[in-house]
């Protein structure tokens, strides 16, 4: 061996140092433990709720022009606000009363679609309103049955249509309804989703026209939760079927598409995990420990992805790789309710977190094509 | 030979970034795949509060704090709402008195809302309340007993008659004092999962089967249609229906709303009462009209909170069709940990609370499981018995 060693010539011999440098790297790096690879640094966080009161369940759209959307609910509503930059409008209080806000913008930007749960007449009901050139419009019931109806989930088509999906106990279990509106101004279908109970749903649009839907659902108190996907296609839901075996809680699906790409993440046990549509299957790319993630796809298919954890907020960008989780700059362990939006590189976010003993939401953004990515691929 | 190492250096770096990640994702390698759902088990039914009934009939006296309704003696007090918007509540008065049957088996009336005056004949009346007993010649609903012959008309549309469910009874009082039953109408008794509401296009009618958004439904004498003059392929309908035990869906009730085109823009909202009077009502800022076909149930107060039903009349103006005045103690949002969880009885001590769950609730289990030890938001309503009914319970971090 040595024989042979010394055959080589000293450049060499230092390049297969290098070598063995490099594969010791490669080693190092699947047996080490993975720590954040560093803080995310951001802008200062901007306060979009006001002081004084509790705000949570925030929702976050951002239009062609970059213009952002926020909702939220406090204890006297639904309220909205729109911005970038430092330039914000004022809140707007959109519902008396109400929960969960969900946003979806038209393809141009210039329609704001708001949705939310709130009790009406005894029971819950979901409504949408939306805000077109001459201001916001009044609101519609649009569940409008004896059952309770939570969670709804907004998605609006290329040609304008729009989508609504939310949990309807109105069978007498909880199940998924889904209504259609070409204007956003008459809903003249809203129908159960066949087979698909559960709660909390979420949905997205993918670039072949389908609508897919995630949601959780438990049979009762006793079981664990389970994440649940379907595909509406050509005027079809497909069976529901469980994307997880129910061996731990799975909860909190979000759900995001865009440039050919699907992204579904959710909670299991104590991890975060991210799954993409591949080869007509959910194939998980991540697991993170952490909870209730959120996913947002820009328009070059850049994927971002966040969850809350013990530390703050820890987010993972990429495309066909995926950088090291980073830990978003000032947030904590107080930070929760995530929700994101991207468009053309940007990520944009809002959040909960507590300042002077009241939960607040905030905002903020990042241009993500200023960080580094890597260039060489992974297998999942 | 200095750039050689600079440039494995890089290699290297490179390979250690493309590494980490690749560790860092290595625990999503256990995907589950894809399966067949399992059909998922529906849950018990909630049992209907056997205390509670409602009487209409005619005010005959009001003596003490007692009104004699049709022959039933109602205990009124301080806490009984009177909603007299339709008419005085006076001898003579056709009222709907909702009423919790006490201990010493008298009933106290939470609720009693004039319905207008006395075109009823005075020995007739109406009970609402759960079936107790039944027998070939007499029922005892919601406490009361009801004679009944062939002539008793048994609605079961809604459900089957059986203890336990929900009965409506027209009756009349014999000359015996005894009460007759002339009809009595079970109410929705459709197990869970049996029950069905939506909204689609009319996709075929025939004399006793539609087809509405790709389900068909039998339609017989006894299904509700309102306004089948517009009944046509094409138009939105709206439907209620149950499953029968051979898969089959009847159609309870159809409303036919109109082409998407034609249909009226209808808004509902909650808002604050900000001024009222005769004609109109502000609230939150947009001006309702009302006019006698207006249901107004409580009374109007500045700054009360008001749940709103109106529609876009063709001058754009609104005309309200419904306005529910809500009582501020009748509603009630609080945080506390979950102690208990009775599914026999569906009762829930939440805090230093104990709440009714049934159909209408909603659990939001987005921010974890919920069971007993964990901390929950809970948005409650106060039922007509006085007990508080879970409308969304909501695990907390």
């Amino acid at each position: 061996m040595s024989h042979r060693l010394s055959r080589i010539p000293p450049l060499s011999r230092f390049s297969l140092l290098l070598i063995t440098l490099m594969l010791a790297g490669w080693i190092g790096a699947l047996i080490a433990p993975v720590q954040p690879a560093g803080a995310m640094a951001l802008s200062t966080p901007i306060p979009i709720s006001p002081t004084g009161v509790d705000a949570a369940s925030s929702t976050i759209v951002v239009g062609p022009d970059g213009l952002v959307h926020i909702a939220w609910e406090q204890d006297d509503g639904i309220w909205c606000r729109n911005g970038r930059g430092d330039a914000w409008s004022d809140p707007v209080q959109l519902a008396t009363d109400g929960e969960q806000p969900a946003l979806a913008l038209s393809p141009d930007g210039q329609i704001v679609y708001l949705a939310w749960a709130q009790s009406f007449n005894d029971n819950y009901d979901v409504f949408v309103r939306r805000q077109g050139p001459q201001g916001w419009e009044l609101p519609q019931n649009i569940s409008s049955n004896q059952g309770g109806s939570s969670a709804p989930s907004l998605t609006v088509e290329p040609s304008g249509r729009v989508h609504l999906l939310w949990a309807d106990t109105s069978p007498g279990v909880s199940t998924l309804y889904h209504a259609i509106s070409t204007d956003g101004v008459t809903w003249p279908v809203a129908l159960p989703v066949l087979d698909a109970v559960g709660e909390a749903p979420v949905a997205t649009l993918a670039d072949d026209g389908d609508l897919i839907a995630a949601w959780q659902h438990r049979p009762d108190l006793t079981q664990r939760l389970r994440i649940w996907t379907a595909r509406y296609h050509d005027g079809l839901w497909s069976t529901p079927v469980a994307l997880t075996d129910g061996s731990q809680h799975a909860l909190a699906p979000a759900i995001a598409a865009h440039a050919g790409r699907v992204a579904l993440a959710w909670q299991e046990g104590g991890d975060v995990k991210l799954a993409l549509w591949r080869d007509s299957a959910w194939q998980v790319e991540s697991t993170q420990p952490g909870a209730r993630p959120a996913i947002a796809i820009d328009d070059s298919g850049l994927s971002f992805w966040a969850w809350e954890t013990d530390a703050g907020l820890v987010g993972q960008f990429g495309r066909a790789n995926w950088a090291p989780p980073q830990l978003w700059d000032g947030t904590d362990a107080r930070s929760s309710d995530l929700a994101l939006a991207a468009r053309s590189h940007d990520i944009h976010l809002a959040w909960t977190s507590v300042q002077n003993d009241d939960d607040h939401i905030f905002y903020d953004t990042q241009t993500l094509g200023t960080i580094y990515l890597p260039i060489i691929n992974q297998t999942s | 030979m200095k750039r050689f190492g600079i440039l494995f250096l890089s290699v290297f770096l490179i390979g250690l970034a493309v590494a980490l990640p690749s560790y860092a994702n290595s625990g999503g390698g256990a995907y589950t795949g894809h399966r067949h759902p399992t059909r998922t088990p529906h849950p018990t039914r909630t049992p209907q509060p056997g205390a509670r009934v409602t009487v209409r009939g005619v005010i005959e006296s009001q003596d003490s704090g007692v009104w004699m309704i049709s022959g039933v003696a109602v205990t009124v007090n301080d806490q009984t709402l009177i909603n007299d918007r339709q008419g005085q509540a006076v001898v003579g008065a056709w009222v709907e008195a909702k009423a919790v049957r006490q201990d010493d088996d008298s009933l106290l009336a939470t609720v009693i809302m004039v319905k207008g005056h006395n075109d009823h004949p005075g020995d007739r009346l109406e009970f609402m309340g759960e079936i107790q007993a039944m027998s070939d010649d007499a029922w005892t609903i919601g406490g009361f007993d009801f004679k009944v012959d062939a002539q008793t008309r048994i609605d079961e549309r809604e459900g089957q008659a059986q203890v336990g469910t929900l009965a409506i009874v027209a009756a009349r009082r014999l000359e015996d004092d005894s009460l007759y039953a002339s009809r009595i109408h079970i109410k929705d008794d459709a197990p869970d999962g049996a029950k069905i509401e939506f909204r689609g296009p009319i996709e075929a009618m025939s004399s006793n089967q539609w087809t509405v958004a790709g389900f068909d439904l039998i339609v017989d004498d006894g299904t509700v249609i309102d306004h089948p003059e517009r009944a046509a392929a094409g138009v939105a309908a709206g439907v209620k229906a149950r499953r029968q035990d051979d898969g089959s869906l009847l159609a309870i009730e159809i409303d036919v709303k109109g082409r998407a085109a034609e249909m009226r823009h209808s808004f509902q909202w909650k808002g604050i009462l900000e001024s009222f009077d005769d004609a109109s009502w502000m609230i939150s800022g947009r001006t309702v009209q009302i006019n006698d076909d207006t249901v107004i149930i409580g009374e109007p107060e500045v700054g009360a909170l008001v749940e709103v039903r109106a529609i876009q009349q063709d001058d754009g103006s609104l005309l309200a069709l419904w306005l529910h005045v809500k009582q501020a103690q009748d509603v009630m949002k609080f945080h506390g940990v979950v102690k208990s969880i009775d599914a026999e009885t569906n009762t829930w001590v939440i805090g230093d609370y104990t709440v009714k769950v049934d159909a209408r609730t909603v659990l939001s289990e987005r921010h974890g499981p919920i069971d007993v030890g964990v901390m929950v938001k809970v948005n409650a309503q106060r039922q007509d018995d006085g007990s508080w009914l879970a409308l969304r319970i909501k695990s907390e971090n």
